[in-house]
């Protein structure tokens, strides 16, 4: 029964937000993170963001998914029961190649859906956290995470310089409770 | 936009360094010479109209692409490509010239009814009673005035709006800012060049490549003739954008744009791959001797070609531009430009030789010296226009929008 602990930064324009990140940033807060309601471009550099690790998982799944797809037609057709199609050899890997392709494009898809959802919180079952409900609407949260050691008046001081239009404090229970659906 | 400003330069002048002028044309002066010096040699006819046939449809459409990727960037709307719109308006100034030699070599082909390279020329020639009905019944269409008519609207009709794009874009800079007459007229060509291109561009690919095996046919040929030429025509592209810039020129162009371009020879080269197999298939698949035969022929006599066109136009792109770093590397998409584009001058000998030398064919002099001197006469033209206009088009609508593009 984890509780966690943030200060939030209200910002309400994007401008404003891509220069405040980096300035808040330079103070030595670290930013847990920061909710939008719509894609900002160039966020994710200013927040310093390592590149997202989802493509390499896509290229696990899919070269699963051929592998899968290929080996198996390649044992049915070639070991296990081999049946003559039109005359075609029994290993015909001209015509593997789209049933290849289909499965490597759907594991690749399904599974990077799921590592996206397990990513981001989002699974069925997980809570999910809402700094603040305007966030899906008209404005900008600069989420920090605080514990008793941090100095919160000065996280406080560096988010209103950087342009905050108001600052709150935020506690949520339970971070890591899952509750069945 | 605060955060978007930065100070921009938008002075960038390019000078054709006199170096690379006598290089364009040692390339232009070596190749010929090798050309002429293979042709004497081997003196076989055929062989020798062949090679020019493949080398000048292959590089006169490489030419085209150019003019197809403004004529795309116009009707979409695109931003991102304003700063780098200038090479390809240079390279596309290189296809008058192309498009001109072609319609000769073609002329010349028909009027001299040369049969070993279009068999429909001379149908009293063909013995099979059979092949000549089949070849009759296609005379509607395969015959020589239509045909010359169709050459002479295709290289006509392209070569205008090549000329006329780059026009409007060099009047557009000495207009007042913001005057948008210029960006409307070169978006209503760029509609009509689409629109005609879409169809010439599979009838022009029958015409030349497809007829020279003229029994065989295949509904996937247009497609594949273009997008080989396209990603080829792509990385053309790219790689005048990389000289550029090892040069000091193109200073707002980032990696995000080279990773855009960088996206479209990935992306083309899987689609380049998609349509290469589509036509496999379905023929293999059903397996009438009609059609295999053209694969089969490919297989049995051109078997190391057949495969390096797959390794190196599908295998080699798939892996080494996949991840997100590989297409922002300067040195990565200079490789794999360059070979993209001997990658798909392969695909077209292969598409042009089985069906006029037959099966015993030789890279000798002459087909190496061809597209050197071709590389000479596309650096040449497309070095002289880009130092005749500034790199930066100062009143494209867009301009802003392109200096601020990441991906």
């Amino acid at each position: 029964m984890a509780s966690k602990k943030f200060i939030l930064g209200i910002f309400g324009d994007e401008d404003i937000l891509l220069e405040a990140v980096p300035a808040i940033q330079e103070k030595g807060v670290k930013i847990h993170d920061v909710f939008t309601p719509f894609p900002i471009h160039g966020l994710d550099t200013a927040m310093g963001l390592r590149e997202s690790k989802l493509h390499t998982a896509g290229f696990i799944f899919g070269i699963t998914g051929t592998s899968i797809a290929f080996g198996f037609m390649t044992w049915a057709n070639t070991f296990n029961w081999r049946t003559n199609f039109g005359g075609k050899p029994f290993w015909y890997v001209p015509g593997y190649i789209p049933i290849t392709f289909e499965l490597t494009v759907l594991m690749a898809a399904a599974g990077m859906v799921a590592t996206f959802l397990y990513l981001c919180r989002l699974a069925p079952g997980v809570e999910k956290h809402i700094m603040d409900p305007r966030q899906t609407d008209d404005k900008m949260v600069v989420a920090v995470e605080i514990d008793e050691h941090s100095d919160v008046a000065s996280i406080t001081a560096a988010l209103k310089t950087a342009g905050a239009e108001e600052v709150n404090e935020k506690l949520i229970d339970n971070w890591y409770r899952y509750k069945i659906m | 936009m605060g955060h978007h400003h930065k100070e921009v330069d938008l002075n960038d002048n390019y000078t054709f360094s006199p170096g690379l002028k006598k290089l364009s044309l040692g390339l232009m002066v070596g190749g010929l010479l090798a050309f002429i010096a293979g042709a004497a040699i081997s003196g076989n006819g055929t062989r020798i109209l062949a090679d020019l046939l493949q080398n000048t449809i292959f590089f006169t459409l490489i030419c085209l692409i150019s003019v197809f990727f403004l004529a795309f960037n116009y009707m979409a709307n695109a931003g991102w490509s304003v700063l780098v719109k200038r090479v390809p308006e240079a390279i596309s100034q290189t296809l008058p010239y192309m498009a001109g030699m072609l319609a000769l070599l073609m002329i010349y082909i028909v009027l001299g009814k040369r049969n070993d390279i279009f068999i429909w020329l001379d149908l009293d020639a063909i013995k099979n009673e059979e092949v000549r009905e089949l070849l009759e019944a296609k005379s509607g269409y395969l015959n020589v005035p239509f045909f010359i008519a169709r050459i002479l609207v295709y290289t006509g009709v392209w070569s205008f709006c090549a000329i006329t794009l780059r026009k409007y874009s060099l009047i557009e800079d000495q207009q007042n800012a913001g005057t948008l007459k210029y960006w409307k007229k070169s978006t209503w060509l760029s509609g009509f060049f689409l629109v005609f291109f879409a169809v010439t561009i599979s009838t022009s690919s029958w015409d030349w490549l497809m007829s020279i095996d003229t029994k065989w046919y295949s509904t996937m040929f247009g497609w594949y003739t273009f997008v080989s030429a396209l990603v080829s025509g792509i990385s053309l592209i790219m790689l005048v954008i990389q000289y550029l810039r090892t040069q000091g020129n193109l200073k707002n162009v980032t990696d995000e744009h080279v990773h855009d371009i960088g996206k479209f020879m990935f992306a083309f080269s899987i689609f380049w791959t998609y349509l290469w197999y589509s036509q496999y298939m379905l023929i293999s698949y059903s397996n009438n001797p009609e059609e295999t035969v053209y694969f089969r022929q490919r297989m049995d006599h051109y078997e190391v070609l057949f495969f390096a066109n797959l390794i190196i136009n599908f295998i080699s792109p798939l892996l080494i531009l996949m991840t997100r770093g590989a297409k922002r590397n300067a040195k990565t998409v200079i490789f794999i430009g360059t070979l993209i584009i001997v990658g798909h001058w392969v695909d077209f000998y292969q598409m042009v030789m089985p069906g006029t030398i037959g099966n015993n064919w030789n890279i000798g002099l002459m087909e190496i010296g061809l597209p050197i001197f071709f590389v000479g006469l596309i650096i040449n033209r497309t070095f002289t226009n880009l130092e005749k206009a500034p790199l930066v088009p100062k009143n494209h609508p867009y301009l802003p929008e392109s200096i601020q593009h990441f991906t």
